[in-house]
């Protein structure tokens, strides 16, 4: 019997975590600012305390046009859930081609080059949670995953050469992508910068990727 | 019941009263002569502070770059992954060029093997930490794994020629990974240096990876301090030296005689012009932890080859083609060129050469370093170490295999020769002094000597009494 209660209040206190009484909301916010700028929150950023009062001066950086807010992705599960919010553009390119043949009679240079195969790629901002709550609904604790893919050009790789020395080149898409993938500890209703990344082909400007969660009781 | 329940009560405060720590991870590029500095101001705890101020105003002059720079927040005791990386897209596979669709012109142009499949590979900065908080936040342990992966450029092996000299083409990338994983004990805020490398295109830079960790709390955690009065890390560092014979003989008699010490030594060989610097590691790590230090370059080479001529016979319309198997203009060509010697010409009616299809290899040509020390076995002086300290070289090409036999002349491929160098131990040694690890000669066509020194430093530093 002393064996077994342990095991009993653990089930009792799973049981109960399974079954919480909270809801949680998630805002994610993606946000591109020249690194000076971002240098100067950062402190305040990287703050319990004063991550409100910099995320404020943020907000007023993207009204005022010198910072942009590429995504905010917003979801709400019940405690001990998942949730998964994306903003995506498909993309699709050939990635398996037949040799190049030549067509026509021969007296203009011409040539088919035909793909086989195509594949499909999500470009945006993807994340996705999943939740815990402390039985008073104060501290949320989240296993995040958020992402942003760019399609940043494309890259040419060449596949023949015609008699009047033009080339012919396959078109390969070139795909940035930012990742975070963590987990943090939050009180309710409070933000935290979970990441700072490079934006591809602006060296000046960083990309931060901020959470905020707070939890709601949950609807009976 | 009453111990129970308090134990039921720690276990919640300690679920729910948790940390964060946040990662910054920054890879700087600087001039190996300042850089050497930064390295030995970064191997002293009390010292780190002056290197990062450094490496600060090194970065604010223009004297250091900032090649990446990455941060991420963790709960303590999870897992962070944060990453910058583009994809890089390469064929892996071809097929025979359509000799219609040749350029007609004299010698200089390239016909290009058609690629059917591609591949990928991330270029970029990736970082992994597993950050765990001890002493009420003031120190944090972390398992860290840093890698900055590179494509300077493009291997061109020229597979073939037509008797109207124009050539045959593939390309492949070459990739450099630098990567390091280890476990580090650090304060909370103050930076530690993870990796250093000689960067293989810039041999002359100096490339830093540096971690900080600071551990902020949220609902006011109550966690226990660790009930130890200091606490810390060890660092084990390395130099290769390469110098002409003579010179190398005479410095390793002086190392082991120890008039002076040996990076003194090495170091001043280096100022004259006497010695280069080949390998520079800086790598912390913690009591039975394995800890790993890497710096490659891929080598992507053709393994199978089809120079036996042919291919579909509407394709053939060169009557008279040569065949050579060219150099990649990589390192060494003129080593290759030694083992290939001239080029023979080959009179193959309706050849056309095939590109090897799906047969690349990839050898890891640089250095990788791991290394565990054992607690049990360590003094005030002194600690044993495993070491595994691994070299590959790429020593040119060789003529290998006959793989035709057309109107008495012979096709040869060719096959690149990798030199490896290991050396696995089981050695004690001393802390805070550079003694010799190893002494390897290195054979023709480089000629010389590779010398490489060691030293074991600790880090330890003193906490306050919570």
């Amino acid at each position: 019997m002393k064996t077994l209660f342990p095991l009993l209040i653990s089930i009792c206190a799973a049981v109960h975590t399974a079954w919480a009484d909270w809801s949680i909301h998630t805002e994610f916010y993606v946000v591109t600012l020249a690194k000076k700028q971002a240098a100067a929150l950062m402190p305040e950023l990287r703050d319990d305390a004063n991550i409100d009062a910099a995320f404020a001066k943020l907000e007023r950086l993207v009204t005022a046009g010198e910072a942009h807010a590429v995504a905010t992705l917003t979801g709400r599960c019940d405690a001990g859930g998942k949730l998964e919010s994306k903003q995506v553009d498909e993309v699709k390119y050939a990635s398996e081609w037949e040799p190049a043949k030549p067509v026509g009679d021969g007296k203009v240079p011409a040539v088919a080059l035909n793909p086989t195969m195509f594949d499909v790629r999500e470009v945006g901002v993807r994340f996705s949670a999943e939740s815990a709550v402390s039985p008073d609904g104060q501290t949320l604790r989240l296993k995040t995953e958020e992402s942003h893919v760019r399609l940043i050009g494309w890259s040419e790789v060449e596949a023949a050469r015609l008699p009047d020395d033009s080339k012919v080149t396959l078109k390969q898409p070139q795909f940035s992508i930012s990742r975070h993938a963590g987990s943090i500890s939050l009180k309710s209703g409070k933000r935290a910068l979970l990441g700072v990344h490079a934006v591809p082909g602006k060296p000046d400007e960083v990309e931060l990727f901020i959470l905020r969660g707070w939890t709601t009781p949950a609807a009976k | 019941m009453k111990p129970l329940f308090l134990l039921l009560c720690c276990a919640s405060v300690r679920a729910w009263a948790a940390w964060n720590v946040a990662t910054e991870f920054r890879v700087v590029r600087l001039p190996i002569s300042s850089g050497l500095e930064i390295v030995e101001l970064f191997s002293e705890e009390r010292t780190t502070r002056e290197a990062t101020a450094m490496v600060e105003r090194m970065l604010g002059d223009g004297r250091a770059v900032l090649v990446a720079e990455l941060f991420g927040t963790v709960a303590d005791g999870d897992q962070l992954l944060a990453e910058d990386v583009t994809e890089h897209r390469y064929p892996t596979e071809y097929e025979s060029p359509n000799p219609r669709l040749a350029p007609s012109r004299a010698s200089g142009l390239a016909i290009p093997a058609a690629p059917t499949v591609m591949e990928v590979k991330n270029i970029g900065t990736t970082l992994k930490s597993s950050p765990a908080v001890w002493a009420g936040g003031a120190v944090i342990q972390a398992s860290i794994a840093t890698q900055r992966v590179s494509h300077p450029g493009n291997f061109r092996y020229e597979y073939g020629i037509r008797a109207d000299g124009i050539k045959y083409v593939i390309e492949q990338p070459k990739f450099v990974t630098k990567n390091t994983r280890t476990i580090i004990v650090a304060r909370s805020g103050i930076p530690t240096l993870v990796g250093c490398y000689l960067d293989h295109e810039k041999p002359e830079q100096l490339e830093l990876h540096i971690v900080t960790l600071t551990a902020s709390g949220t609902a006011e955690p109550k966690v226990e301090a660790e009930p130890v009065g200091s606490t810390g890390m060890a660092r084990v560092e390395l130099r290769r030296y390469r110098l002409p014979v003579a010179d190398g003989v005479r410095a390793r008699i002086a190392i082991e005689r120890g008039d002076i010490a040996a990076d003194e030594i090495l170091r001043k060989l280096a100022a004259e012009g006497k010695a280069t610097l080949a390998e520079c590691v800086s790598l912390p790590t913690y009591p039975w932890r394995q800890s790993l230090h890497e710096n490659v370059l891929e080598v992507r080479y053709p393994t199978e080859f089809d120079a036996r001529g042919g291919g579909p016979p509407t394709l053939a319309v060169d009557k008279r083609a040569a065949a050579f198997w060219a150099l990649p203009p990589s390192v060494n060509r003129d080593n290759w060129r030694h083992f290939l010697g001239p080029h023979r010409t080959v009179v193959t009616p309706d050849y056309i050469p095939l590109p090897p299809q799906q047969m690349f290899e990839v050898m890891n040509v640089g250095s990788v370093f791991e290394i565990e020390i054992d607690p049990y076995y360590a003094t005030e002086s002194a600690a044993l170490l495993n070491v595994n300290d691994k070299q590959i070289e790429n020593n040119g090409f060789i003529r290998r295999l006959d793989v035709a036999d057309h109107q008495g002349e012979r096709l040869y491929d060719y096959q690149p020769v990798f030199t490896e160098r290991r050396t696995m131990t089981n050695r004690a040694l001393p802390i805070g002094k550079w003694v010799l690890e190893t002494f390897h000669r290195r054979t023709a066509p480089n000629d010389d000597v590779e010398i490489t020194i060691a030293r074991l430093k600790t880090n330890r530093f003193t906490l306050k009494t919570p």
